[in-house]
């Protein structure tokens, strides 16, 4: 295997694709920089190198993968010189993976001499004297640095349908005193569900109506996702002059650690209309009820930021802002925001707030990163390779292309699936206007390429490395189990199962196999 | 080992070749049996499209027999241990273009886990006996035809196979290089290797063939030794010393009583073709011994000659590289040799009909002219 491996690497070296690929990279990594405009500050200036470097080599990197995969194996059979390598002893999977292996060897001589280059390329930056001792230190806070995430715990949006429908009779029934299995009814009933007893008679009598009438399910259904939608918008939404709290707990094995450095809220809001581009003003207080409150004057702190873009709000309190007190509050951050505007502000719970905390270098952290889009690399030339297993090379490079657009289109994905299917919606009801078997086989596959999709892309390091959080080896390993063993193995099954049963002498290499 | 184990066994093989839908497109192979044994030069004989190449892509696990069996050393030909003991030269040389002669052995050689240092030391052999040791750095694609073919043979035996598949092996050689192929074929052969030869060219299958298959339309149409297949048992041929105006009087007379017939033919032996080219090419080279392509003459690979150094082949490759022989003496020779018909050749060449029918009647003769050779394939094929 190691010999073919050896071999693919000395193609690409001997054809020039290497050099051509890193004078690619090389343009990539100093011409960019010259072409970027930022915002004007040090930080942003990295953050956009950081993003459109590692973006386009991860990007330029991709398409080469995918034409080694396609080309390596296809053009070997379309020449036939795979046929003086299938005749000596080594077992056909075994040349699948030497192929791989070899397109991975090219990656990691191009990745790794590009991730150095961007590394000590940004370094010297951040150390240049044209940049004042803040902007430095703000480079080394809040970009140049690996920053862990505290987040919020999980909203429970479950509903169980039967116990929904017990607890709106007890609710109807509009006792004052509780049996103890009624008791613990209620104790056990979610937020969607408490939700949902406000329209108790009606949701009472549809999942009565509907175990005679299984058409009226869907009615059902549609009732409990509106109490589950209510629940989220309870704690997305802040209305105008309300006031909102998240708590985070932090290890306080750590707080001692952490206390010794600032430590940043992380956030970002939409206002009512979700276009508007406006600034809006934010109102912080943190550390209410526990003792330690920020700002140290205890005057809320206000800033006019814009909506729909993540910022950071650096929370600086001598000797930390984390209690470290054995305590009902011992690691407890109370974050509080006042929304003064005009509109409603949205948090959404997909997107935080969270709590960021200096945990190690941007060294590692890039490494790291780069890792993950090694594993990506990996993925594509497993596809390519996989189309070229059974398909002439041109048919390879297009099917593989086909592939990776339909994974990064997610959007429309995400429509069929927000939608119920792919017939048309009506927007003033929310109801269907004609559902078919169409949509159900439209939803599964949706959701189904999604799940794919989205085990794959959401490790996305760019996004991590360019706000200077933390890639956790966690992360990595999953995205190792992920993205190598899981998707590119099932990827590497097929082809190499395709390869193995392929005729490799056949006059005409597009005539089927035995 | 036992001399009589069957290498290659061969059963009801079929292959056909199918459409994008799964539609017979064309019968390449029809329900063929043979067996090869081991030590023996098996030749794959026919016109093109008769299914030798197919044939041998079954043998070799390239293309899957759509009925019937075949087996390689008691194994599927896609047995992978199985092919550690093959040797392959394809009908074209599939080689990377962008590997020079020596990586090209060495790639190929790694494929079979040898030793580094034992690989490198064999490609160094090879390389030296196919003749290309001026052009071991050059890229395989600046190659000509002949030399690709010859650094495709190189690769095919970088592991002392036991069983040395050959496709159309002097395609592109000059005939010095075909020369040389059939020496080593012999070689191979003494080292008791099995070797199947295919190829479309009679001479070659003839001299070095131990058996031959002939194949057309993808059937078996003749199989059997040279010896069956070429033998005419209604002639006799006697070669002697020239003979006086008499003494041929004489001789005929004899033969005619005896015979009864008047069918009585005389004439002087010619020098085949082959014989003279090779004769003046080695003049030619003692007197201009630079040249930037392959070079001719060279000594089969120690380790494939094993303990053979002293065999008839290598005495063969001795004479063609002699350089105190010289054409016109060996023309000289050839006319002047003594006699040497034995009494028990005598015997057996006075047998007539009533012996063993061979599987078809033909009547060459050792030595013909190459062209008369080649046409003999199309006359018993009718075509």
């Amino acid at each position: 295997m190691w010999a073919i491996a050896k071999q693919t690497f000395k193609a690409a070296v001997r054809y020039r694709f290497v050099i051509a690929m890193a004078i690619s990279l090389l343009i990539i990594v100093f011409g960019l920089p010259l072409m970027i405009k930022s915002d004007g500050t040090a930080k942003g200036m990295v953050q956009l190198v950081l993003t459109y470097t590692l973006g386009a080599t991860t990007a330029l990197l991709g398409i080469s993968s995918l034409w080694m995969g396609c080309g390596t194996l296809a053009r070997e059979i379309e020449d036939n010189v795979i046929q003086m390598v299938a005749v000596k002893p080594i077992a056909r999977w075994q040349i699948w993976f030497g192929k791989w292996m070899g397109i991975m060897l090219l990656n990691a001589a191009l990745l790794v001499p590009t991730g150095l280059t961007i590394y000590f390329l940004i370094e010297s930056r951040s150390r240049s004297e044209e940049l004042s001792q803040s902007e430095q230190d703000k480079l080394r806070n809040e970009v140049l640095v690996s920053r862990s995430e505290v987040n919020l715990p999980e909203l429970d949006l479950t509903l169980n349908r039967s116990r929904a429908y017990n607890y709106c009779k007890l609710v109807l029934m509009g006792k004052s005193q509780y049996t103890p299995s009624e008791q613990a009814l209620r104790m056990s009933v979610t937020n969607p569900e408490h939700i949902l007893s406000l329209r108790g008679q009606d949701y009472v009598s549809l999942v009565e109506q509907a175990q005679k009438n299984p058409q009226l399910i869907k009615d059902v259904e549609e009732l409990e996702h509106q109490a589950i939608q209510m629940y989220k918008g309870t704690t997305e939404v802040i209305l105008p002059g309300q006031n909102y709290q998240w708590v985070f707990q932090i290890d306080t094995n750590k707080i001692d650690e952490i206390n010794k450095r600032p430590i940043y809220l992380r956030y970002k809001f939409n206002a009512g209309d979700e276009y508007d581009p406006k600034s809006h003003l934010c109102t912080w207080t943190v550390g209410a009820g526990t003792g330690k409150h920020w700002p140290a004057n205890e005057q809320p702190k206000q800033i006019k930021v814009g909506s729909s873009v993540f910022h950071e709000l650096e929370l600086n309190l001598e000797g930390g802002i984390v209690p470290n007190q054995e305590g009902p509050n011992h690691g407890r951050v109370v974050v509080n925001f006042f929304n003064l505007n005009e509109k409603p502000i949205i948090f959404l719970n997909k997107d935080g707030p969270s709590i960021l905390y200096h945990d190690g270098g941007f060294g590692l952290n890039l490494f790291r990163g780069l890792l993950i889009i090694y594993f990506w690399l990996g993925l594509i030339a497993a596809i390519g390779l996989m189309a070229s297993s059974f398909l002439a090379f041109p048919v390879a490079a297009f099917m593989s292309i086909g592939i990776l657009l339909i994974s990064a289109s997610t959007g429309t994905l995400e429509q069929i699936v927000e939608e119920k299917g792919i017939s048309g919606i009506d927007h003033e009801t929310g109801r269907k206007l004609a559902p078919s078997a169409l949509d159900d086989i439209a939803i599964v596959m949706a959701e189904s390429i999604l799940w794919v999709t989205n085990s794959v892309w959401d490790y996305s390091p760019v996004d991590n490395l360019s706000s200077g959080r933390t890639i956790t080896w966690t992360s990595l390993f999953w995205a190792f189990i992920g993205i190598i063993l899981f998707m590119s193995g099932l990827i590497s099954a097929f082809g190499s199962l395709m390869f193995t049963r392929k005729e490799l002498a056949l006059p005409n290499p597009t005539a089927s196999m035995n | 080992m036992n001399s009589t184990e069957t290498v290659i066994s061969a059963q009801g093989l079929t292959k056909v070749f199918k459409d994008f839908w799964g539609r017979p497109k064309a019968r390449a192979v029809s329900g063929i049996d043979f067996e090869v044994k081991r030590g023996e030069v098996f030749g794959l004989l026919g016109p093109n499209g008769s299914g030798k190449s197919t044939t041998v892509k079954m043998l070799l696990g390239l293309l899957y027999p759509s009925k019937g069996r075949i087996s390689v050393f008691g194994h599927s030909p896609r047995h992978v241990q199985t092919k550690s003991r093959l040797g392959y030269l394809p009908e074209e040389s599939y080689l990377y273009r962008y590997l020079n002669s020596e990586e090209t052995v060495d790639f190929f050689g790694s494929l079979f886990h040898i030793e580094s240092k034992e690989r490198r030391e064999r490609a160094e052999q090879l390389i030296q006996m196919v003749g290309l040791e001026n052009a071991k750095r050059r890229h395989v694609g600046e190659f000509s035809k002949g030399m690709q073919r010859r650094i495709g043979l190189a690769q095919a035996l970088i592991n002392d196979p036991d069983l040395v598949i050959l496709d159309e092996p002097t395609s592109g050689l000059d005939p010095i290089g075909c020369r040389e192929i059939k020496d080593l074929i012999l070689t191979l052969a003494e080292r008791g290797k099995t070797v199947i030869l295919s190829s479309h060219l009679l001479s070659d299958v003839e001299d070095v063939c131990d058996r031959a298959m002939i194949l057309y339309g993808g059937k078996v149409q003749a199989i059997g030794t040279m010896k069956e297949l070429l033998s005419n048992r209604n002639a006799t041929r006697i070669t002697s010393p020239a003979l006086s105006r008499e003494t041929m009087d004489k001789v005929l007379t004899l033969i005619r009583e005896d015979t009864k017939s008047q069918e009585v033919h005389v004439d002087n032996p010619t020098e085949n073709l082959e014989s003279l080219f090779l004769n003046i090419v080695e003049q030619a080279q003692q007197r201009e011994s630079e040249t930037s392509g392959a070079t001719s003459g060279h000594r089969v690979a120690d380790y494939l000659r094993g303990d053979t150094s002293q065999n008839k082949s290598d005495r063969v490759l001795d004479h063609l590289t002699r350089n105190e022989d010289s054409t016109l003496t060996q023309i000289a020779n050839t006319q002047s040799k003594p006699a040497t018909i034995k009494e028990d050749k005598l015997a057996d060449l006075s047998k007539t009909e009533t012996d063993p029918a061979p599987t078809l009647k033909v009547t060459p003769k050792k030595g013909e002219d190459l062209d008369k050779a080649n046409d003999k394939l199309s006359g018993l094929l009718g075509e």
